[in-house]
């Protein structure tokens, strides 16, 4: 039997926690919260995946609650979100066993609250999305700073989550109006070359498989869509078509899906306090017009309140993890509760 | 106050967030009472429109939006265009729906009912030149085409828009030349709040005290072109801090309102209220514009009766449509190619450009210049004469490079190796981010910004005729053929050569040079800003 063994509670928030990320090389995990802060989490000497201390907390900055945040995909940088509308990217400098975060710079433009925020796979751009319905491109200068290289306008309401494709410059966002949009650059600007339809309620989160193939969606009408892009396009140009539906799992709206890099499993985290996890099944792949997910695990007070995020931990050193994968089955999971608690998991395969 | 919640939105909408209005706005309410309870939870925003129930059937009822804000919401309702315009939070449905009050029904109505006694349509370049490219016409024969339908339809008058963009011209200029010699220093404060009563009038939010709405000549340096309706909107509602640099000219609608409803008001002498002016544009956001109070008399509202008739209460500009509601009334007759009846003539003395018989030359510095009204363009021959004494032959085109994209242009101007002058075209949202974050950071290397919202400037605006569906490689593709066919008219060296411009305001001009001046200035405001902080949108 798999099974999903929690390893450690990380106390610290005040109030609750929306979003977990862990740092490309796996050694960090960066927690949001309504408390206006980030705290960065790292392992205890000698202490395994079990023992963790907060090694630095972001405190100035942000003037109400953080909703989101993403490290560069060089594990330098860490872009913050927050709901009073800015965007700040802080580096990591060592001090000692403590790290400090110095604000490099601020992106000012969404009118309201910033919700999702995240760096492409080359570290080039970072894209926001809010409450103002928009989605930004921004690009690094060489400077340090960053400048405005699109505004999209196309969601009719709020726009909850924005992630990137692994390795082409394509876009995906998440929207309170049902939809997921998938952004495109054509010269030099961006435009909405796909629109998913499929979600009745609010998409809160939206998840690329490693080889970017396929895309996981949450949503507020308590399902999960897998999405797959065909080669063929279809009369309205589209290509990315719903090929699964995980239905009649989720007693409440899902708020996070995350798609493990390397394994074929999808872990959820609900409103029903419960943290899921699925595996493709048997024959099931990449592949397939019709794939499968059978559930292995479930959760079921994984936090005391909604479970706002769910993070599968990555190691970059890809060689070696697989084939540590490989000899010990075993991978972290992190999430965020509204109970301003962020929890370590352990996953065991059968 | 009660939170008010949109029917068929589904989305919360605090009082802070949207139609702020009804709470400081509307003294002695003549407005229709705006909100009626409708059950414990939800409160629906009525608009009685007097003109919808008159709408000719012939046209289906449209869902318009303004260019700058996204939005699909639909059937939802509140107050009035000008309330709209001065509140800080709402970039949603209100505005979308408001904007179908001035439609092509209230036009036909309103010529129905001969409520006026002159009737005046000002065309824009860009709406010409996109029709002319719909149907394969020359500028001049598109003119010409248009202002016979509308002449059908009872319109007395069709003038050239583009020359009053060229008295735009020489305001800009003139503000430029005076800004450059005596900048203030670089700001980025948000002025008091206001709101606009009248042309004459505004009101501090704060204090509720009035004062002369007095145009800002004097400021730092960029120059911000504020021509773009949908770019003023903006600032005034989410960026006030770079108030202090956007230009006081009027826009061209708005210098045609002003012409129109004043100069050539009394030179035909009827009063401003009996003139319609109806405005054709490339933007839906020109239809808020024309809603601006500023750009209203309401002084002499109680003096209606007596013989101040002249001074009733009137916007400059009565009714906007888009390029695209146009065709849509007038595209059976165009299709047609019927033979055009004579032109209605115009009250001899006012060199408005008549309507203009197939093949006339329309000449003007404002559609030559570029897709926006030319304004980099002249100014920056015009400074570089009068500022450092280069003289740019009217023959020689100006060297535009190219910034970080097709939309963000320069113009340098290089005297001895050395760069005294430098200007930008910054087209679209992304390009008017950079520079407002420029401003912020006083990084700003600029001396005169265009600034337009739309990508590809105005001749792209969000009212023109367009495909249903459009690759944005098509998009472009149309930008820069709709920009040939507008800018292929004769181009003026100067705006001062345009007659129109000449007897407004040359020697013994209609509008002696100080009247000239606020006839074509106007006043921006801070909107008053209101923070988000209901609690229901905390969960968010």
């Amino acid at each position: 039997m798999a099974k999903l063994s929690l390893l450690a509670t990380l106390e610290g928030h005040e109030e609750r926690a929306w979003f977990v990320a862990w740092s490309p090389d796996g050694k960090l995990l960066a927690s949001c919260s309504s408390d206006k802060t980030v705290r960065i989490w790292g392992r205890k000497a000698g202490g395994g995946d079990s023992q963790w201390l907060c090694v630095a907390v972001i405190e100035e900055g942000a003037s109400r609650t953080v909703r989101s945040c993403a490290w560069s995909p060089c594990g330098k940088f860490l872009a913050v979100v927050s709901f009073d509308g800015t965007t700040s990217i802080w580096e990591k400098v060592a001090k000692g066993v403590m790290l400090s975060f110095e604000l490099l710079a601020s992106l000012e433009g969404h009118e309201n609250e910033v919700k999702s925020v995240a760096w492409s796979t080359d570290g080039a751009h970072v894209a926001t999305c809010g409450r103002d319905k928009s989605v930004w491109i921004w690009e690094a200068m060489d400077d340090g700073d960053y400048e405005c290289v699109t505004v999209l306008h196309g969601h009719t309401q709020d726009v909850k989550m924005v992630a990137w494709h692994p390795s082409e410059p394509m876009l995906f966002s998440a929207s309170y109006d049902n939809t997921i949009k998938i952004w495109a650059e054509d010269g030099d600007d961006w435009y909405c070359a796909e629109t998913l339809e499929g979600h009745t309620s609010s998409v809160w989160s939206i998840a690329l498989e490693g080889g970017g193939e396929r895309l996981a969606s949450a949503s507020d009408d308590c399902t999960v869509l897998i999405w797959k892009r065909f080669e063929d396009a279809q009369p309205s140009g589209g290509r990315w078509r719903r090929v699964c539906k995980l239905a009649g799992y989720h007693a409440r709206t899902v708020y996070s899906v995350a798609w493990h890099a390397r394994q074929p499993l999808l872990a959820t985290g609900a409103g029903d306090d419960a943290i899921r996890i699925f595996r493709e099944s048997e024959g099931s792949s990449a592949r397939s017009d019709a794939p499968s997910f059978d559930l292995e695990v479930t959760v079921a007070s994984a936090h005391a309140g909604d479970v706002n995020c769910v993070a599968w931990a990555v190691t970059a050193a890809a060689a070696t993890a697989a084939a540590a994968a490989a000899a010990a089955p075993h991978v972290l999971l992190a999430s965020a509760g509204d109970d301003c608690l962020v929890k370590v998991w352990q996953y065991d395969a059968s | 106050m009660a939170s008010v919640f949109l029917g068929d939105l589904d989305d919360f909408i605090a009082p802070s967030q949207a139609c702020v209005n009804p709470l400081f706005a509307a003294p002695a309410s003549d407005k229709p009472a705006a909100i009626a309870g409708n059950g414990a939870d939800a409160m629906e925003l009525v608009l009685e429109d007097e003109f919808e129930t008159l709408a000719p059937q012939v046209l289906p009822p449209q869902q318009q939006e303004p260019d700058l804000i996204k939005t699909s919401a639909s059937k939802t309702a509140t107050v009035s265009l000008n309330d709209c315009l001065a509140c800080s939070g709402c970039v949603t449905s209100a505005e979308t729906v408001l904007i179908s009050q001035q439609s092509s029904g209230r036009l036909l109505s309103a010529l129905r009912d001969k409520s006026f006694a002159v009737s005046v349509a000002s065309l824009s370049p860009q709406s010409r030149a996109s029709i002319a490219d719909y149907f394969g016409l020359s500028p001049a024969q598109a003119q010409a085409r248009i202002a016979t339908f509308l002449a059908q339809l009872g319109v007395t008058h069709t003038i050239d828009a583009a020359c009053a963009g060229d008295l735009c011209l020489v305001a800009a200029r003139d503000e430029f030349i005076a800004r450059a010699r005596s900048p203030l220093p670089p700001v980025w404060t948000a002025p008091a709040p206001s709101v606009a009563v009248s042309r004459t009038t505004q009101r501090d939010a704060a204090t509720g005290a009035e004062s002369f709405n007095a145009p800002q000549l004097r400021g730092p340096l960029p120059l911000l072109v504020s021509a773009c309706p949908g770019f003023v909107c903006y600032v005034e509602k989410t960026a006030p801090e770079a108030l202090a640099y956007v230009s006081a000219v009027k826009s061209p609608q708005a210098a045609a309102g002003a012409l129109v409803k004043g100069a050539a008001a009394r030179a035909w002498g009827v009063a401003p209220a009996a003139v319609l002016h109806l405005s054709v544009q490339p933007c839906f956001d020109r239809k808020l514009e024309a809603s601006r109070l500023d750009f209203v008399d309401t002084v002499a509202a109680e003096a209606t009766e007596a013989a101040e008739a002249a001074a009733a209460p009137t916007a400059d500009v009565d009714i906007v449509l888009s390029t695209s509601e146009l065709l849509e009334m007038a595209a059976q007759y165009f299709r047609s190619l019927a033979p055009a009846p004579p032109a209605p003539e115009l009250a001899p003395g006012i060199p408005l450009p008549p309507p203009t018989p197939e093949g006339a030359a329309l000449a003007s510095a404002d559609a030559a210049g570029g897709a926006s009204g030319g304004y980099a363009e002249h100014v920056f021959r015009h400074a570089a004469k009068v500022l450092h004494g280069v003289d740019i032959p009217q023959g020689a085109p100006l060297q535009y490079r190219q910034g970080r994209n097709v939309d963000m242009r320069e113009l340098v101007l290089e005297v001895g190796g050395e760069v005294v002058m430098r200007f930008a075209l910054a087209y679209g949202f992304r390009n008017i981010q950079s520079i407002l974050t420029q401003l912020r950071r006083r990084r700003c290397a600029y001396q005169y910004v265009e600034v337009m919202a739309c990508p590809g400037g105005c001749v792209n605006g969000g009212g023109q005729v367009r495909p249903a569906q459009e690759t944005p490689q098509a998009m472009r593709e149309r930008t820069v053929r709709v920009g040939g066919i507008m800018q292929a008219v004769p181009s003026l060296a100067q705006p001062d050569d345009s007659p129109l411009v000449q007897w407004v305001l040359g020697p013994g001009g209609a509008m002696p040079l100080d009247s000239a001046a606020s006839a074509l200035h106007t006043t921006f405001h801070a909107v008053p800003k209101l923070e988000a902080t209901n609690s229901l949108l905390a969960r968010w």
